[in-house]
């Protein structure tokens, strides 16, 4: 396990479409690993690879371990399938952005399609802080950041 | 029929685009009769989706707005304006995300819009006068655009700081 260097804004790996994971291998669990070990060290409730300077379609989430026990998820090749027509302002900050918040209009839930480690297919809706969670992560794999897409507050 | 909650500017849903609809069913129904609602509740002549939050491309309207004349609600799926007259025309527009504050805005005269109805069939049709300027306005809202975007800096910087300190009033109840 290792800590990975995190991007700041301004940083042009943040601003990539990152490119589909094809090899499901030891270096694909590596990535996460140290994701997870960055993301908990930072700390934040969700990292995106290109966070770490890897412009890959990978990010994972654990919105739960700052308030109740840890429940890490791993999100490979993600897709967007289906989302609510309604909207709702949060706040939201981002680890490659420190000390600043955005307000941003997220949908309610979403219906994602992944992939596990193994390149395993799965598919569920995800709604409230989750969702938020996942929308901020799943905007980084092309590139969009809270600046373009919410308003400083 | 429920009445819903108009969002006030400044707020990030009314900057955002709207996404096409993509089939008629009974909840985008529902919708439409819930906007309508709203809309004479208020009362405004228009409402677009996004000023109750939900980002579907689709307004409502009726300019028939004098007491005693008959209403003339309507519907209007993924429009789109596909002639402008050269002849231009100025309103003083207000807006319910906006309220109690009205400005002069300057729009083509004339427009033909073509839309989709609540029957999922393809319209078009000629607006002149206050039909033409309410269904242009209302198709902004769709882009993330407000009538203000069409002031002078200054002027719309008054009217969002009026703004915010009317949500802050609001806030507090």
């Amino acid at each position: 396990m290792a800590l990975r260097e995190l991007r700041f804004e301004g940083d042009p790996v943040l601003l990539e479409t990152a490119s589909p994971v094809q090899q499901f291998d030891d270096h694909l669990a590596t990535l996460v690993r140290d994701m997870f070990e960055t993301m908990y060290a930072a700390p934040g409730r969700g990292l995106a690879a290109p966070q770490v300077g890897v412009s890959t379609r990978v990010f994972v989430v654990d919105t739960d371990w700052k308030d109740a026990d840890p429940a890490p998820m791993i999100f490979v090749n993600p897709e967007i399938t289906d989302r609510s027509k309604e909207e709702a302002v949060g706040t939201e900050a981002c680890l490659s952005i420190p000390g600043k918040s955005f307000d941003v209009s997220r949908p309610l839930w979403v219906e994602l399609r992944w992939q596990d480690l193994d390149g395993g297919v799965h598919h569920r809706r995800f709604e409230g802080v989750q969702a938020i969670c996942i929308c901020h992560e799943f905007d980084h794999l092309n590139g969009l950041l809270v600046t373009q897409t919410g308003t400083q507050q | 029929m429920t009445l819903r909650k108009i969002l006030i500017h400044p707020d990030p849903r009314l900057k955002k685009v709207a996404t096409p609809v993509t089939s008629v069913n009974d909840d985008l129904r529902r919708l439409a009769d819930d906007m309508l609602e709203t809309m004479y509740d208020a009362p405004g002549i228009g409402l677009a989706a996004p000023q109750i939050a939900v980002m579907d491309r689709m307004l409502v309207m009726d300019c028939a707005k004098e007491d005693d004349a008959t209403p003339e609600p309507m519907v209007l799926i993924n429009p789109e304006v596909v002639w402008t007259s050269d002849a231009r025309n100025v309103y003083e527009e207000g807006c319910l995300s906006i309220p109690e504050q009205y400005a002069e805005v300057e729009r083509p005269a004339e427009v033909e819009v073509s839309w989709m109805d609540l029957d999922g069939k393809t319209r078009r049709e000629r607006f002149d006068g206050l039909w033409a300027t309410c269904v242009q306005h209302e198709i902004d809202h769709l882009d993330g655009k407000l009538f203000i975007d069409y002031l002078r800096p200054l002027k719309r910087q008054m009217i969002t700081r009026k703004m915010q300190k009317l949500k802050r009033e609001m806030a507090r109840g």
